[in-house]
């Protein structure tokens, strides 16, 4: 659909008033070198008001206010990754006070790296999400093959339950859980985080693989049956090509998600041995060296995400734009 | 080759509902080809799919070779099925797709498979594409793998899920006679769905009616076309479809809306004291009374109306004559209709008359049909009542 003149010209003069607003408090406000970076952000929303005018009655399908809304999301997110950047990186003793880095050191990430504290924690929360991936995607797949596939009665409301899960607040199930570890004596120990965790990686690898059932192309399973192949063979060769890839594109998504869990691990595991490395940033951050150690951790954390959207762009995509069904 | 039958075979729709497959009996002999038409959602695929395993029906039998195979898997049935999506494997090129199927078995003779995949791919016009995956196939160049994919494989039986619709009309015909041809090279028994009414005639030994789940005939192509069993198979067969029109009798006369017909006494019999009846007479039986064919007929019932329309069709043309009925009968029909799920009556009659007939919309026409060739149903069970008992 092409957007219409009107909305295209709300667009650009939106964009235009507000490229002019930043640009000038930038310019007065603001001191170099960060002043450079508000100029920036000034111009470019300025130029896709100006390009907005240009294209407002033409017949191409692009959406100005898509634009614009891509140009403010990229700096809400550079932004404070810029942020953490310039304090992993501010020289020991100072303190940085622009968002551009000035002194550029790598001090902090070296630290970060050889701190046992923080090893440990990495190791913890490792260990725990692996266990608790393992443990939750064997368990997913088959469930959502169910909700999927079979004419199961309420399986809405079982996928509805599963969707709630998701936005529970993890938090409100650390007090209980406290409690039976407490009792089981497992409290503040590493594999005692394993179950706890199902909560989180359960619902989000039966969701995601909900996903990966919808899209699978069952006409092919019932012809590769047709055909005669025998179980091995449908695997082989129905399983493995068509289900596999999705199921290891959600594995990792879950593992991740699971690495980066905080509630659980700040209310389950106020020990240093215990505490993952989410919570061991926030928790145990008074005995790192300072604020930039954080920061570096956390910049070296952000590196297993990373990895997963550089090595799978296109199916994580797939898997996140597409769940919402 | 393999003989299959089909007793009593019955699948339960959903709860309440009316059954997916409702009492189907069948039989394809041995070496013969049967096609299934009907409307879409009249439980064609379904019943392949039961053939064939994938299925499992609630109650009834499938025999091979006069075998019950409920109990056996696709596996052991060794059935050869066309899909009506193809089903292709988007991660393997046209040449394994040809070759899927024959792998799964042991002891295949890889060379031999070879050679039949590159002859197979040359009678489809696939011989340039077998290094190309499905995702760069056109949809009649899928559909084209697909079928051969079935002819590569050495079954016991054949079944085509609408395995032309996707075709150009020039290529189908090709294709059509390309699977005939290979089906009579080897007596080879085979199944086939399709919405394309010509195209069941043209092409198999015997035609099944299937509608709401239910076989409504099978017989001869020739047979069921000039003696339909019932009012949805006249309704379904033919293209245009036969005119269905309500008809009254009165005395030894069937009044219909343009014409009035006198009725023999096996007929007036077989009428017995119903009120209303359905005439049913098909567009090619309508002929221009000052033609030659219209001054051949004698036993003749003939009429002369105005012409709504015209469609000249190159071959042909159809002449569109409208009519008025009763809003209690237009009533009756509508919940024949309704019941059926199927549009059989119009508020017209379409005669099918020779491409040089000086015809034009409002200009009148004297048409006639050949007494025999009316038909009469019984608007609540759809009987035909002009076959002899």
């Amino acid at each position: 659909m092409t957007p219409s003149v009107r909305s295209r010209l709300w667009a650009s003069a939106t964009s235009f008033a507000l490229g002019f607003g930043i640009g000038n408090y930038g310019v007065l406000m603001i001191a170099r070198p960060d002043q450079w970076l508000w100029i920036a952000v000034a111009v470019v929303l300025m130029a896709t008001g100006a390009a907005g005018v240009l294209f407002a009655d033409t017949s191409r399908t692009v959406s100005f206010w898509a634009i614009l809304g891509v140009e403010l999301f990229t700096v809400l997110t550079i932004v404070p990754l810029l942020w953490t950047f310039t304090v992993a990186t501010t020289p020991a003793g100072t303190t940085p006070r622009t968002v551009l880095p000035q002194d550029v050191s790598w001090a902090a990430f070296d630290g970060a790296i050889s701190s046992d504290l923080l090893r440990s924690a990495a190791g913890t929360s490792l260990l725990v999400a692996l266990l608790a991936t393992l443990v939750a995607v064997p368990l997913a797949v088959p469930a959502a093959y169910a909700l999927v596939r079979l004419p199961v009665r309420g399986r809405r409301v079982v996928y509805g339950f599963v969707v709630a899960t998701l936005l529970m607040p993890v938090l409100a199930l650390a007090g209980p859980w406290a409690d039976q570890l407490i009792d089981l004596g497992a409290y503040g120990s590493r594999a005692a985080l394993v179950v706890p965790t199902l909560v989180v990686t359960l619902p989000l690898a039966t969701w995601l693989c909900v996903t990966v059932m919808r899209d699978a192309p069952w006409t092919l399973l019932d012809a590769v049956r047709a055909d005669g192949a025998t179980r091995t063979q449908v695997l082989r060769q129905f399983a493995v090509p068509h289900l596999a890839p999705g199921v290891v594109a959600v594995a990792l998504l879950v593992f991740v998600a699971a690495c980066n869990d905080f509630a659980l691990g700040a209310g389950l595991a106020p020990d240093r041995p215990g505490l993952p490395l989410p919570a061991t940033l926030l928790v145990a951050s008074r005995e790192l060296d300072g604020s930039s150690a954080v920061a570096a951790a956390g910049l070296l954390w952000l590196l297993l995400p990373l990895a997963l959207l550089l090595v799978l762009p296109r199916r994580i995509n797939h898997l996140l734009g597409r769940s919402y069904r | 080759m393999t003989s299959i039958e089909l007793r009593h075979l019955t699948t339960d729709g959903p709860a309440g509902g009316r059954p997916l497959l409702d009492d189907v009996n069948l039989t394809v002999p041995s070496g013969s080809t049967l096609a299934i038409t009907g409307p879409a959602g009249a439980g064609k695929s379904r019943l392949l799919r039961t053939i064939v395993g994938i299925e499992e029906q609630t109650s009834g039998d499938v025999l091979i070779d006069d075998i019950v195979v409920n109990a056996v898997d696709p596996r052991g049935r060794d059935i050869a099925m066309v899909f009506q999506d193809y089903a292709l494997h988007p991660h393997l090129d046209v040449f394994d797709n040809l070759a899927f199927s024959s792998i799964l078995r042991k002891g295949v003779d890889k060379d031999a498979l070879s050679d039949r995949i590159h002859e197979v791919a040359e009678l489809l016009a696939l011989t340039d594409l077998l290094d190309v995956r499905p995702a760069d196939l056109d949809d009649p160049q899928r559909q084209r793998v697909a079928l051969g994919r079935a002819l590569v494989r050495d079954a016991n039986a054949y079944l085509f899920d609408a395995p032309f619709t996707a075709q150009s009309e020039r290529v189908r015909t090709h294709v059509r006679s390309v699977t005939a041809q290979w089906q009579h090279e080897a007596s080879r028994t085979s199944v086939f769905t399709t919405n394309d009414v010509e195209e069941a005639l043209s092409t198999a030994d015997r035609v099944a009616v299937m509608h709401q789940g239910f076989i409504h005939q099978v017989g001869t192509p020739r047979d069921l076309y000039d003696h339909p069993a019932d009012m949805f198979v006249a309704g379904f067969l033919g293209s245009p479809p036969m005119n269905l029109v309500p008809a009254f009798p009165t005395g030894r006369q069937l009044v219909m809306p343009l014409a009035t017909m006198l009725l023999d006494d096996d007929l007036l019999e077989r009428i017995g004291e119903r009120s209303v009846v359905v005439a049913g007479i098909r567009p090619e039986h309508c002929l221009d009374a000052t033609g030659p064919a219209g001054n051949g007929v004698t036993d003749r019932v003939e009429f002369t109306t105005r012409i709504d329309d015209i469609e000249w069709r190159g071959s042909s043309q159809f002449a569109y004559l409208g009519y008025d009925i009763e809003p209690e009968v237009e009533s009756v029909l509508g919940e024949v209709e309704e019941l059926l799920e199927f549009d059989l009556f119009q508020s017209f009659l379409v005669a099918q008359l020779p491409a040089e007939s000086p015809l034009r919309p409002g200009m009148s026409i004297r048409v006639v049909v050949p007494r025999q060739k009316i038909l009469v149903f019984d608007p609540e069970t759809g009987e035909n009542l002009t076959l002899p008992r």
